[in-house]
């Protein structure tokens, strides 16, 4: 069990030592997988896709590294935001989970200064059944209902219960739109 | 026969100079000397030319005059050679008297032998060579010996004559000077006579003689002058008898120079141009090869196996190879078969390998068990022949007579080069002394013929390809011939190229295509079991049938075929066959014939060695061959040469095309994959671990061009090659399972042919991939029951109320929502009079599993609604929790319609029928009077439908003279027709919209001609088709739109259209179809739309609302 959790821990990207012996063409096939499941899952975002998020691989043509857009939802302090997002998928993804993290600065319990996102899914309770979208709709919610119990930022926690409006004005401080081209 | 002018000559003399500058030179120099004597002589008074032995005739003097004066000088200036210069000019200025002694001596003797001016000598010469018996002349005998004999003793009778010159030497070189004067230009000049009647051969042939008969001649003239001068020497000093023997080498030596002198001046002119013709026309006949060039096809008829080759005793070719002996003697003996001669030679056999291989087996691919008439016959042969007439004619000993695994185009290529064309090659080379040819002289031709025989096949590889399986024959060839790496990446190349022109362009169907396919892929693998070759040329094909959207579809129909459309290829094939062989008839007429002259002359010809042979050539029969014949013949096709069918390749295409077109699909992968299935049975337990097999005697290594990690593919796999070549094995089991949808929505039948292609699918991609086609038709079939089963519930629960029948299908997934697609017969009428009851049944898909079926809203007829309102309670009281989705669009009607002169049933699909119950429902009954008329505009309002469906529904029955378009509004109005008889008056009047008022009660049914409805059935598909393929790309350009969207709000803001072409085509799973400027194109759409917008650079970006 404590096996499992460390492999599921371990930074993405890092290929647990059993599948590193194994040969290139193994690693090979299983980078095709990724990128076939990427695609599929690319394209069951395009078919039908959730308002208020979006995503696409990044300009440079590796399908391994995507960019994303949540619109802040309405009645949170986040509203009329938008957040961008980098996802960063490990070679053997969907078996671990990919790397998010908020590229836009963002003033968030669950989020620290250098945008790492503390969620649960994208740790220990990752499974190869979530998908981008499952984990950009996650993150959606996080911003209004945010885990202050586990708080990365223990301001922006105690501020969220106590003070909504300078919350909302650090939130407005913080936030930045960046343009990236 | 000479008529050049000195100038002429002169010029020539040059040009001889100046290839052979110092040979002649040195001839020329001394020739001088002589003629100074000469002159000398003149000057003297005495007349040596005059008198001289023979003399050439009236104007030979003079002639000799005018040209040796010019020479003499020319020699003199042009050569500084130090020594011939002084000796003139020595003996006049001694005045000694043994001196002039041995000058007159040498005068006599000289002007003896002179040498006349001309090219032949003085009458019919004697024979070169066999005079030297011959005698002299009596009266000037004395004199000429005397002085002979004096000059060879001069140092002893003549001492004091300083001046000594030898007379042997004196002859060559006036023999030389000779040669190049008069001889030389009689061989150049040869060419130049043109003009002369009959044919190429004969004016080639009267040159050859005529240069023989001129060399012939001149060297007669030189050897008697030079017998003479030997004679006389060897009688001058007949002490020794060494001498005798000096005299008979020098003798020989120096015909060896004069044949060494002839073949060199006779390589500049026409003449050896004129021997080759004449050598490559009487070679050809004795090869018989002029025949076939002869009469191209004819001779061959329609019949294939190697071409039936003039016997060896053929008068013809008696006659042609004396004359060849004697040609070849002749020349011989003139000395012009030279190493020249044999270069020559062996271009000329060359020619006749390459003409012959072209002429005798181009277009002839029949089988191996055509062929026996045909070998050649001959010495060898005789032996190979009796083996078959043996084994014929007492049938049993031998069993079957193909003797091992070569072609028969190959047996007889073989025979011929070793008993035609290496016979004629011996012949030759020992008629002119030259070096005899050994056996493996003949192995070389034999591989080079075979080599010719492969550049042959390759050539036709694509004509044999489309022919196949009727040119096994030709295969077989290949397959012996394409031995080395050169030659397999030849063919290649070749082919590849071929497909290239004939077949990969926009001009051939994907069916045709897909149909060569599969004749290639079997062609190759018969040809190479590695399927090396095959994996060579298959990128490009599979290239451009990728390109092709139709292919995968046209694969599937093909799978799907049903027996019935087998059976009716099957019928169209044999219709070929037979019309092959009546077209044949004459000529298999031909070759028993043929036969049967072989066979006489074999008999005739048999040895003991013959038997030997039966006997051994059995030996080599494995069971292994023989089976493989027996799997070869094809049953249908009787008599020995059935498949060997010879057509010009074009018309073999022709016939191909035509007979693709007969049969519109492709029934052969039915047949291929019912075949498959029981082979693979049996196989299946052998071939498991088949890498492993070491009891399998064929093995062969893999070729040498296969790849380092070239796995060797298990067998020859039609389907699995095609379904390959198509891309992915999920893009075929998609449009096969789009495929079977469609096919099981369709007409309510039994789905057999679709069961048992599934099953045999199942196989090949394993059950998991094919997991939502069992689904598919599981849905099918429980939906039968349940139906039945609702029905049956509804009818017990409310026998009083009508239970219309109407479509759908509906099938609820797991999660409780419903698709359901309609299906039912049901009835309308219009303005009728009873109402019947319609049934209706519907058919329960399962959401998740079938492909892309959309929704169509409209609104159906409100008896439908109620209907299907009922049949859903139905539903859902045996399958709780469950809904039912309906999909409306999807089912089949029933509808008849009682007009006021008749009743037409047509079935249809529920929108037309929805379109057509509109006419009904817009009025009621009562006020029938007048004709209903409503415009496509209303429609869509009371429908809530499509308006191009409405149209096309419309449309659909104005085709089946139920409505009639009136007015030319863009929408269009329709009025139904409720009498035929109205028609022709709307369409006079049909600007006025009115037509018939009242109507007959008379009702008369008129049959509709049968041409409109054959025309209506093929329009309709094709408009739904398009009405499909615009949903598709609408919904396609959709979803590309999300693309484009999503890309530049995440991937970067602002891009250019090439990377966004690369992103596209980069993320998109099935691929981007689309070019950059279709992309473009789109992309200026939605900038038009303002929701895109270009920036600096020719980015484009999304516009911020």
């Amino acid at each position: 069990m404590s096996y499992m959790d460390d492999t599921q821990n371990s930074a993405p990207g890092s290929i647990p030592a059993s599948k590193a012996t194994a040969g290139a063409a193994t690693s090979k096939r299983v980078i095709e997988n990724a990128t076939k499941r990427l695609q599929n899952e690319l394209m069951q975002m395009m078919t039908s896709p959730a308002p208020g998020i979006s995503a696409f691989p990044s300009a440079d043509g590796n399908l391994l590294f995507w960019r994303a857009t949540i619109e802040g939802p309405e009645d949170t302090p986040y509203a009329g935001l938008n957040l961008k997002l980098s996802f960063e998928f490990p070679a053997n993804y969907p078996y671990t989970p990919p790397t998010v993290l908020f590229t836009t600065p963002i003033y968030h319990p669950n989020v620290d200064f250098s945008g790492r996102i503390c969620l649960d899914i994208l740790k220990d309770k990752w499974t190869p059944a979530y998908n981008t979208q499952t984990v950009l709709l996650s993150l959606q919610s996080l911003l209004g209902e945010p885990n202050n119990a586990s708080p990365l930022n223990g301001e922006a926690a105690e501020l969220w219960d106590k003070d909504p409006a300078l919350f909302k004005t650090k939130v407005m401080d913080r936030h930045k739109d960046i343009e990236e081209d | 026969m000479v008529a050049s002018s000195p100038w002429r000559q002169q010029r020539r003399r040059k040009v001889f100079q100046s290839v052979f500058s110092g040979e002649v030179a040195g001839s020329t120099i001394t020739a001088a000397t002589g003629a100074q004597y000469l002159d000398l002589g003149q000057g003297q008074g005495i007349s040596i030319l005059g008198s001289g032995g023979g003399g050439g005739g009236g104007g030979g003097s003079s002639a000799v005059d005018r040209y040796l004066a010019p020479s003499s000088s020319s020699a003199t200036l042009g050569h500084a050679t130090p020594e011939p210069q002084p000796q003139p000019q020595h003996p006049y200025a001694s005045g000694n008297e043994d001196q002039r002694t041995y000058d007159q001596a040498w005068q006599i003797v000289t002007s003896r032998v002179a040498l006349p001016a001309s090219a032949t000598g003085p009458g019919p010469a004697p024979p070169a060579g066999n005079d030297l018996s011959s005698g002299l002349l009596p009266e000037d005998d004395g004199q000429f010996l005397q002085c002979l004999s004096l000059l060879a003793n001069a140092e002893a009778m003549l001492p004091e004559a300083r001046e000594r010159r030898d007379v042997i030497e004196w002859y060559v070189s006036q023999v030389r000077a000779h040669f190049a004067t008069w001889v030389v230009p009689l061989l150049a000049g040869g060419k130049e006579e043109k003009g002369g009647g009959g044919s190429q051969y004969d004016r080639h042939m009267v040159v050859v003689m005529s240069t023989i008969k001129t060399l012939e001649g001149a060297l007669g003239m030189y050897f008697q002058g030079l017998n003479s001068l030997l004679e006389g020497l060897s009688r001058a000093q007949h002490s020794g008898a060494g001498e005798a023997q000096d005299n008979s080498t020098f003798g020989r030596r120096f015909k060896r120079d004069i044949h060494a002198l002839i073949a060199n001046s006779a390589s500049q002119g026409g003449a050896v141009g004129s021997v080759k013709v004449v050598l490559t026309k009487l070679a050809g006949v004795i090869l018989g090869v002029e025949g076939l060039v002869a009469l191209p096809g004819n001779e061959k008829g329609p019949w294939g196996g190697p071409p039936a080759i003039p016997a060896d005793d053929d008068f013809k070719v008696l006659a042609a190879r004396r004359r060849l002996a004697e040609l070849v003697k002749q020349l011989h003996n003139v000395g012009l078969t030279g190493e020249r001669f044999e270069v020559l030679f062996a271009e000329v056999m060359n020619n006749m390998m390459s003409r012959f291989v072209k002429g005798a087996y181009s277009g002839v691919w029949g089988a191996s068990d055509v062929d026996e008439g045909n070998v050649v016959g001959g010495a060898g042969t005789a032996a190979v022949s009796s083996i078959f007439t043996t084994s014929q004619g007492s049938g049993g000993e031998a069993g079957t007579t193909v003797p091992a695994a070569t072609s028969a185009c190959i047996r007889s290529l073989k025979d011929w080069v070793e008993n035609r064309y290496a016979q004629l090659n011996v012949q030759v080379l020992s008629w002119i002394n030259a070096t005899p040819m050994s056996l493996a002289d003949l192995k070389t031709c034999q591989s080079l013929a075979l080599g010719r025989l492969a550049a042959l096949r390759i050539q036709e590889l694509f004509d044999i390809v489309l022919a196949w399986p009727d040119a096994k024959g030709a295969l077989e060839d290949l397959k012996a011939t394409i031995t080395t790496t050169a030659r397999r990446q030849l063919l290649t190349a070749n082919f590849s190229r071929a497909l290239e022109q004939r077949l990969l362009h926009p001009g051939s169907s994907t069916l045709e295509i897909l149909q060569t396919y599969i004749h290639i892929i079997k062609t190759f693998h018969a040809l190479d079991h590695s399927k090396v070759l095959l994996g060579n040329i298959e990128p490009s094909l599979q290239l451009y049938l990728v390109q092709r959207e139709d292919s995968v579809r046209v694969v599937v129909a093909g799978l799907l075929a049903s027996k019935e459309e087998m059976e009716a290829a099957t019928k169209v094939q044999e219709a070929d066959e037979q019309e092959r062989l009546q077209r044949g008839a004459t000529g298999s007429e031909a070759a028993a014939a043929h036969v049967r002259r072989r066979e006489i002359k074999a008999q005739a010809y048999s040895t003991p060695a013959a038997a030997a042979a039966t006997s051994s050539t059995t030996a080599y029969k494995t069971p292994a061959t023989r089976s493989r014949q027996k799997r070869d013949s094809n049953p249908s096709t009787p008599g020995p040469s059935g498949r060997a069918w010879d057509r010009l390749p074009a018309h073999r295409k022709e016939q191909f095309l035509s007979r693709a077109k007969k049969i519109n699909k492709l029934v052969e992968l039915a047949r291929l994959l019912n075949e498959s299935a029981s082979v693979r049975h049996a196989a299946a337990t052998a071939e498991d671990d088949q890498d492993l097999d070491w009891n399998d005697l064929n093995w062969v290594p893999d070729p040498v061009d296969a790849g380092a990690n070239y796995k060797r593919p298990k067998s020859e796999d039609v389907i699995g090659t095609l379904i390959s070549a198509l891309g992915a094995e999920d893009v075929f089991i998609k449009e096969f399972t789009a495929v079977i949808a469609e096919r099981l929505l369709g007409e309510p039948k039994s789905f057999e042919q679709e069961m048992r292609v599934l099953n045999l699918l199942k196989r090949r991609f394993g059950e998991v991939a094919l997991q939502n086609c069992d689904v598919m038709i599981r849905d099918i079939q429980e939906s039968r029951k349940l139906d039945s089963k609702i029905r049956k519930n509804n009818s017990n629960a409310q026998q009083q109320s009508n239970i219309p029948g109407q479509p759908l299908l509906v099938t609820p997934d797991n999660k409780g929502k419903a698709v359901a697609t309609p299906q039912q017969p049901s009835s309308n009428e219009i303005q009728g009079k009873e109402q019947k009851e319609p049934e209706y049944h519907a058919r329960i898909l399962s959401r998740l599993y079938w492909p892309n079926l959309e929704r169509e809203h409209f609104l159906l007829p409100t008896p439908i609604v109620d209907l299907q309102k009922q049949y859903e309670k139905g539903y859902e009281s045996l399958k709780s929790n469950r809904k039912l989705t309906w999909l409306n669009q999807l089912g089949q009607t029933r509808v008849e319609l009682e007009l006021e002169d008749r009743t037409v049933v047509v079935d249809c699909d529920t929108v037309q029928a929805t379109v057509i119950y509109a006419f009904q429902s817009s009025d009621s009954p009562s006020t029938s009077s007048s004709p209903v008329k409503k415009a496509v505009d209303d429609l869509y309002l009371e429908l809530q439908l499509d308006e191009d469906l409405i149209a096309a529904a419309c449309d659909f029955w104005a085709r089946k003279k139920v409505l009639r378009k009136v007015g030319t509004a863009d929408g269009g109005e329709f009025v139904v027709l409720e009498r035929l008889s109205d028609e022709t008056a709307g369409a006079a009047a049909q600007q006025a919209q009115q037509p018939a008022e009242e109507k007959d009660k008379g009702k008369e049914k008129e049959e509709e001609e049968e041409e409109e409805v054959a025309a209506a059935a093929a329009a309709a598909p094709k408009e739904e088709m398009v009405k499909r393929l615009t949903n598709k790309e609408k919904e396609r350009r959709e979803v590309y739109w999300r693309f484009i969207q999503g890309m530049l709000t995440n991937a970067s803001v602002s891009m250019p259209l090439a990377q966004m072409a690369m992103m596209m085509k980069l993320s998109i799973v099935e691929g981007f179809p689309w070019s950059n400027e279709e992309l473009q194109e789109f992309l200026g759409e939605k900038v038009e739309e303002g929701v895109l917008e270009v920036v600096s650079g020719g980015k484009y970006k999304l516009v911020r609302k």
